[in-house]
């Protein structure tokens, strides 16, 4: 019997003229193993290769495909041509093997029982260097090679051994795996071909063995770029597409349904990352990349299933086996911070060096350089680490160009505009909750009447001037056509993306515009902007609109390094051109913008009071910092200044006597408060409360960790007053400041500014100063940084889903369906909430309680502002805080006077529906409850978790007659407004509206006869017969009303003023011309 | 920025910050609870309201009066409303003088079976008490509504009546479910459920009707809407009982004067409303006797019974202090009587202050008071009635009983005296017996307090 070595086939694919062909095909032919058989495949391109062949080895057969659809496809191709083969060597047509390499490798494919046998790789110009000794990767696909970039062989690879991939080149293959297989797939042309065949090798339980005895020389023509990569399939693919997405298809269908959503989920998460840094690093290529690859993979989804099924048929390793036979980690990711650590930010973000650096550099360094780029930080390849080190330090100090021309941060403007709309393109149309202040306006008309009114029903009503916020809408109103609907969606819309531009305007001129870009959508993306509008905080949202324009021009003011930008005008008189640029016209314009947004939130008087002091603490400890400017002296001014342009607010201020300090805001429940680390994040509702919260505040402390010089300067006041709100800020949420306790949401705005700003100043170290540091920790706080800025990205994205940032659809107080008493006659509702939650401006009882009235029903745009004094309405909120204390059980009775039907408890401004509507629980105190549910005139009509109805047992009416000389008995009168209507003849008339002594009561057009009793006025109506009417008449001094009219004029003398209107200069030449020009007439005669 | 002066700043802000930070975690508020409570805060009130339910006309065995005590030296005017188990109310006006009282026959203002009575005061300080004529059983009217309620130790065998007076006094509709434990498990009878109060209104359920002939029987009622007042009433053969109970559970429970007196019965029953066993240890001190401690397991949603008296363990010496404690809580009461009838009492809860009123005009056989704490505390006494002296104040070693005779010198007699006890703090338990036959059989509840 005849012994007789296993048949092999030499498969030599060619593609296009290879010009090693003739040298491959001349190792084969030199191969001392006696059964080997030559078969060329002449991929798409046929000419000359027969004779080619011929001219080299004349046994050899040929096979020309029409067309060129890869290596794989043509090694299948090849391989339904032969029978009887024990073997496959599937070569390139670019390599020069060693006579013996074939027989060792079968050889060795016999002694260890391989599936594929691969042979140790060298240079193909240098024998001396390995390139491969097999390959092994993890399990996302990533390829590890065994040999360092350019080790030389000592033998010291040479111990045979399995490794999990057997790179291209030369690939011996045992048939019947091959065939079990079901060979290389057609859907992979180059590439990664090499690694999925191994990987499905491994999954069917092949060994897959290194030889070392066996040596082949590799040109690589195709990796290193020689050669197009010309296959059908890969047309506008580059070789970084093509290899990503061979990865992807590998690790889409290598693993078992667990192990594949696991790894694809964790290579999304890394691959989102990659690609964020790609883009800032602008290396597109690589970003598209990314993209491609996933696409590439959802459109042979298909192909995907077949392919995972036809896993099924030869799986023989379990997932946890094959995972075993890989290297742990990501190694891609390891590489990214390896890099990052040893290189510095720029070489780990891979900037792509300067053009005369590739003109300089020999062939080998393009190469280098070629595959730099963000691409050396993920790439495979290890030259990156051998760069020279004047390169690397080149990369490190060379500018980013990422977000520095006017047209990428005019597209990363735009897009971020265009996700704020996408955002918010529920809040355009939807209707408005009745939450926070987004009660519904009154007209145009009636908004301005508040604002001039004697009179308003707040509380039991009051006198007091009206609020300056009216007028201030009011003057809004006039520019959208008095459509006042559309003020509130105007300022939930615009107010975060203006005050991001106010951010901008900061640090114009102190850091670049990249920087500025960072900052003002760190300022969008923190939390109390997202925040204040899912709770309909209008008022509030005026300073974070404003705030950022007012900083700006306190730290004029207040001289802070680098501020002003441009030094003061020289002094010129008021209202000429030019007097705004003059300090008295900074000065001017800043109270005004104070004085806006103390209108509609007075705690912005505590904000700018916090940025001066937080500025003369820095100044304090600042050795370079020279006295020049009087901070207390500027903020004195200031808040003279804002006093006069909101006098009728000054003037209810100073009346309110112990309830002064409440004009700033009132007292929180502290058990329902933000903690300490929710601040510190800047979160006072749903936005921001998660560990993601983190990454902002700790961006901005890590940009100012590395900051230099000037910018440390700024950064360190930043931080100061960072700090100093916050500490305030912690003080107040825990109602440890007494009486005062500015809004906390006012004081977070002042907070989440700084953090914004000093981000932007961060960004502007990272260009400048980090590369004047020594590498340090420096680059590491610079990484981490930029990972905290990127992933803080992502729940900014996610909060635009809902398209109104989670503003609730429905309010708990919509959600009553009816609040009138079943008696006829006009009506109050006592509102008791956190004054966090309350959807109308009222008075504090206690911490966590705020107590406010509304007319007729739910409340409206008269009672959006509140004066300060509370009045009369005090016995609303001492006959509350009598039940609080439990000293009263009969706190409708008490409460009947005023006509109070209903007394509703809000737990939260919205009702919970799991999923669909979230609102922040923020209880009244629980006693109040207890208080309540003992009252024994109260009874209990609605409990849910967000709200309690209690209705009034004893109610009357606002105006309620009593018939007779009985004091019992009250019903309502005056019909349903409670202002005019049918009255009882003989009957006493009792009106719930303070003070009495202005309002009278006209029955049938005669005065009735008045008595004061406390705020309640008491009237006698005469006998009548016939039918008889009533009416309230109020009779005030217009008092009120001068005083609105007083501080408009000073408004708009301080406007025009700024404006420079020379009508003021030429008016007052006009007085003074007439003489002068009389002067002159006289002279001559 | 890496001068001295700039690291001191950043140090300073860092301290600032860390300090304010970790002082507002650690001291972080809570949402207050409570509403204040005691009788210097219901001195000071716009207004205050008694509730008192449990009365019936003569047929119905407990007949008596609401006695409405003024402790200020203001006179107060009182609404008072009374409302039958009928439907029918009236509703009457009286002045009561300062430091006098007032007595309100129900039977006598409005028809019906059973009565409950609401008292709206004008001002505060005032408190009342429901007298059994006779003066058999006495309970305090309560000047709250509950949402919960338990009531332990009640018979529906035969020959005794439990009954449980629900009266309503808010504007608001009550919804109640009531459930009961007895030595065989927990029982849920179907007419008790959703059980409608209307708003002032009085609605009396009969244990007996659905839990037959049972011994130990506990009552919870469980208020879904609104606030009731809440009263158990047994007839025992010829004994008569008003049960306050109590609105929450407890780990420990106190009974300072039990009687183990010759012809007497006492008994502590206990209710385990919890998912877990209840493992009871009772400790007996009665001088100078050593008696060891009392233990029992009681099932979850069970109940179960100690006797005390008759005992083999414990001489006929008077009365003893026992002190229940529960790895799990639990309720307990106490039940006193002869062979010809049992009286049901509640557990007191520790107070800070308490009022002791002679209404039946017999005085009471012993009343004490109780330190439950493990620190002494500071008492002060102050008393009105005829021959008695000026406040004084002294100190209650822990875990102690004393007799308030011993205690305060400014009365030597409880006989048609006022007595008030104020304790440093909320530590204190006053217990008082009515003079009976055999002693100690009959435990009346402090007007205030407990």
């Amino acid at each position: 019997m005849e012994s007789r070595a296993p048949a092999v086939v030499a498969v030599v694919v060619t593609t296009g003229p290879g010009p090693g062909l003739e040298a491959t095909l001349a190792s084969l032919a030199a191969q001392d193993y006696a059964e080997l058989s030559l078969l060329v495949v002449a991929n798409g391109d046929s000419e000359h290769v027969a004779a080619r062949v011929a001219s080299v080895a004349r046994d050899a057969f040929v096979r020309v495909l029409e067309e060129n659809r890869g290596f794989g496809a043509a090694c299948n191709e090849a391989a339904l041509m032969v029978e009887g083969s024990s073997f496959f060597l599937f070569c390139h047509d670019d390599v020069r093997l060693d006579a013996d390499a074939v027989h060792v490798m079968v050889e060795s494919a016999f002694r260890t029982n391989a599936g594929i046998v691969t042979p140790k790789v060298v240079a193909y110009d240098d024998p001396l260097v390995l390139l491969h000794v097999g390959q092994t990767c993890d399990r996302f696909g990533v390829v590890q090679e065994r040999v360092e970039l350019g080790e030389i062989d000592h033998g010291q690879q040479d111990l045979e051994r399995d490794v999990f991939v057997a790179p291209g080149g030369v690939t011996l293959v045992r048939t019947d795996l091959f065939t079990t297989i079901r060979g290389f797939d057609p859907l992979i042309p180059v590439l990664g071909e090499d690694l999925d065949l191994c990987w499905r090798a491994q999954v069917a339980g092949a060994r897959i063995i290194v030889a070392p005895a066996a040596k082949v020389a590799h040109r690589e023509t195709i990796a290193r770029g020689e050669r197009p990569v010309t296959a059908i399939g890969t047309r506008r693919a580059s070789r970084s597409d093509l290899q990503r997405r061979h990865q992807l298809l590998v690790v889409a269908t290598g693993w078992g349904k667990r192990y594949t959503f696991t790894t694809l989920v964790l290579l999304l998460g890394m691959e989102i990352m990659e690609f964020f840094l790609a883009l800032l690093g602008r290396d597109t290529d690589r970003a598209g990349a990314i993209v491609g690859s996933w696409r590439w993979v959802f459109f042979n989804r298909q192909r995907i299933f077949e392919r995972r099924r036809q896993r099924h048929a030869f799986l023989v390793l379990s997932d946890p086996e094959l995972r075993r036979l890989q290297i742990g980690g990501a190694h891609r990711l390891q590489r990214f911070f390896v890099t990052l650590l040893r290189e510095g930010f720029d070489a780990a973000r891979g900037i792509l060096p300067a053009a005369d650096v590739g003109a300089e550099a020999n062939e080998e360094t393009d190469d280098v350089t070629a595959a730099m780029g963000f691409g050396v930080a993920f790439a495979e390849s290890e030259e990156f680490d051998d760069l020279p080190e004047s390169a690397t330090l080149e990369l490190r100090r060379r500018p980013t160009h990422v977000l520095t021309s006017f047209r990428s941060q005019a597209l990363v403007i735009l897009g971020v505009a265009l996700l704020w709309l996408f955002g918010s393109r529920n809040l355009v149309a939807m209707h408005l909750p009745l939450i926070g202040r987004l009660a519904p306006l009154d007209s145009w008309w009636s908004t301005w009447r508040h604002f001039f009114a004697s009179w308003s029903p707040n509380g039991v009503g009051t006198g007091s001037p009206g609020m300056p916020g009216y007028g201030l809408l009011g003057f809004a109103g006039t520019f959208v056509f008095g459509r006042m609907g559309i003020l509130p969606r105007i300022a939930l819309i615009v107010a975060a993306p203006m005050g991001a531009v106010g951010v901008a305007r900061l640090l114009k001129g102190r850091v670049s515009n990249r920087a500025r870009v960072v900052a003002s959508v760190a300022y969008l993306a923190l939390p109390v902007g997202l925040n204040l509008i899912n709770q309909g905080r209008i008022d509030v949202l005026v300073v974070v609109a404003l705030f950022p324009l007012i900083a700006r021009r306190l730290f004029d003011l207040l001289a802070v390094p680098g501020f002003p930008a441009m030094a003061f005008r020289d002094p010129v008189p008021f209202a000429r051109r030019g007097w705004r640029l003059t300090r008295s016209g900074q000065r001017v314009v800043t109270a005004l913008l104070v004085a806006v947004s103390t209108a509609m939130a007075p705690a912005t008087l505590v904000a700018a009071l916090l940025v001066v002091v937080g500025v003369i603490i820095a100044r304090g400890f600042d050795a370079e910092e020279r006295l020049r400017t009087r901070p207390g002296r500027v903020f004195g001014s200031l808040l003279l200044t804002v006093a006069a342009l909101l006098a009728p607010l000054t003037v209810d201020t100073a009346l309110a006597g112990r309830r002064a300090f409440e004009v700033f805001g009132l007292a929180r429940g502290p058990w329902s408060s933000p903690s300490f680390s929710l601040l510190l994040r800047g979160a006072d509702g749903s936005f921001g409360a998660s560990w993601w919260g983190y990454l902002l505040p700790g961006a901005a402390l890590l940009g100012f960790a590395v900051s230099r010089g000037e910018r440390r300067r700024l950064a360190t006041m930043l931080l100061s007053i960072a700090t100093l709100t916050l500490i305030v800020a912690n003080l107040d949420a825990r109602h440890w400041m007494g009486s005062f306790s500015p809004d906390l949401d006012v004081l977070l705005v002042v907070y989440v500014f700084a953090l914004a700003a000093m981000i932007g100043l961060g960004v502007g170290a990272l260009e400048l100063d980090l590369r004047q540091a020594g590498f340090g920790w420096r680059q590491l706080a610079a990484g981490l940084t930029v990972a905290a800025l990127v992933v803080a990205t992502a729940p900014f994205l996610w909060s635009l889903g809902s398209g109104r940032f989670n503003l609730p659809t429905t309010s708990v107080a919509q959600s009553l369906s009816t609040l009138s008493p079943s008696s006829l006659g006009g009506y109050r509702v006592l509102w008791l909430a956190d004054p966090s939650v309350s959807p109308i401006a009222g008075w504090s009882i206690a911490p966590g309680l705020e107590a406010s009235t509304s007319m007729n029903g739910l409340p409206g745009g008269d009672t959006l502002f509140t004066t300060p004094d509370s009045g009369a309405s005090d016995v609303i909120l001492k006959a509350v805080a009598l039940s609080l204390e439990g000293r009263t059980v009969r706190l409708g009775e008490l409460l009947a006077p005023a006509g109070i039907s209903a007394i509703v408890v809000l737990n939260s401004a919205a009702p919970e529906l799991a999923g669909v509507l979230m609102a922040p629980m923020r209880p009244v105190p629980t006693n109040l409850m207890t208080a309540l549910s003992r009252q024994t005139d109260l009874s209990l009509e609605l409990q849910t978790g967000s709200v309690e109805v209690f209705a009034n047992s004893l109610f009357h009416g606002v105006a309620s007659q009593s018939s007779g000389t009985s004091a019992s008995g009250w019903v309502p009168a005056l019909g349903a407004n409670a202002t005019s209507g049918p009255v009882n003849s003989g009957a006493t008339v009792v009106l719930g509206l303070a003070p009495a002594s202005a309002f009278s009561l006209v029955v049938n057009g005669a005065a009735a006869p008045r008595t004061v009793a406390g705020w309640l006025g008491t009237y006698q109506v005469g006998s009548f017969h016939g039918p008889v009417n009533g009416r309230v008449v109020l009779h005030r001094l217009p008092l009120n009303g001068v005083l609105a009219g007083a501080t408009l004029a000073l408004w708009a003398v301080m406007l025009l003023g700024l404006a420079g209107v020379q009508r003021l200069e030429a008016l007052y030449r006009r007085t003074n011309r007439p003489v002068v020009t009389a002067r002159h007439a006289r002279g001559p005669s | 920025m890496s001068s001295p002066r700039h690291v001191s700043l950043l140090a300073g802000l860092v301290l600032a910050l860390a300090v304010t930070g970790g002082a507002t975690t650690v001291f972080k508020p809570s949402n207050p609870v409570a509403l204040p409570t005691g009788l210097d805060v219901a001195s000071d009130a716009e207004s205050t309201v008694l509730y008192c339910t449990g009365l019936t006309n003569a047929a119905g065995g407990l007949a008596g009066t609401a006695v409405l005590l003024n402790t200020t030296s203001l006179s107060r005017d009182v609404r008072v409303q009374v409302v039958s188990d009928t439907g029918l109310r009236t509703t009457t006006t009286v002045r009561i003088a300062p430091f006098a009282s007032q007595s309100i026959h129900p039977d006598r203002l409005v028809t019906g079976h059973s009565f409950g009575i609401e008292a709206i005061v004008s001002g505060g300080g005032v408190v009342g008490a429901e007298v059994v004529t006779g003066g058999s059983a006495q309970v305090p009217c309560t000047s709250s509504g509950v949402t919960d309620w338990y009531g332990v130790g009640f018979d529906t065998s035969v020959g005794t009546t439990a009954t449980l007076s629900l009266f309503n006094p808010t504007a608001t509709p009550a919804v109640v479910d009531v459930t009961a434990l007895t030595s065989s498990g927990f029982v849920a009878p179907a007419p008790f459920q959703g059980l409608s109060v209307s708003a002032h209104a009085e609605v009396v359920i009969n244990l007996g009707s659905q839990i037959v002939n049972m011994a130990n029987v506990a009552a919870h009622v469980k208020v879904l809407r609104g606030a009731i007042d809440v009263v158990g009433v047994e007839r025992s053969g010829s004994v008569v009982s008003l049960n306050p109970g109590s609105t929450s559970t407890t780990m420990a429970v106190w009974f300072p004067r039990v009687t183990t007196a010759q012809g007497a019965l006492a008994q502590i029953r206990v209710a385990n409303p919890g998912t877990q066993p209840a493992h009871i240890t009772i400790s007996v001190s009665l001088a100078p006797y050593h008696v060891n401690p009392f233990t029992m397991t009681v099932a979850p949603f069970a109940t179960g019974t100690v006797i005390l008296t008759p005992s083999h363990s414990i001489p006929a010496a008077g009365y003893a202090s026992a002190t229940l404690t529960s790895n799990v809580s639990i309720v307990a009461s106490l039940v006193t009587g002869t062979n010809a009838g049992v009286a049901v009492s509640a557990a007191f809860a520790p107070a800070a202050e308490f009022l002791l009123r002679d209404f039946t005009g017999r005085g009471f056989n012993a009343a004490t008071v109780t330190n439950t704490s493990d620190h002494p505390v500071e008492l002060t006494f102050s008393a009105r009635g005829v021959g008695v002296g000026a406040p004084s104040s002294v100190q209650l070693a822990a875990h102690s009983t004393s007799d308030i005779l011993g205690l305060y010198a400014g009365i030597t007699t409880l006989k048609g005296v006022t007595l008030r006890v104020r304790a440093s703090r909320a530590v204190v338990i006053v217990t008082a017996t009515l003079p009976t036959t055999p002693a100690g059989t009959t435990v009346v509840s402090p007007l205030y307090g407990g």
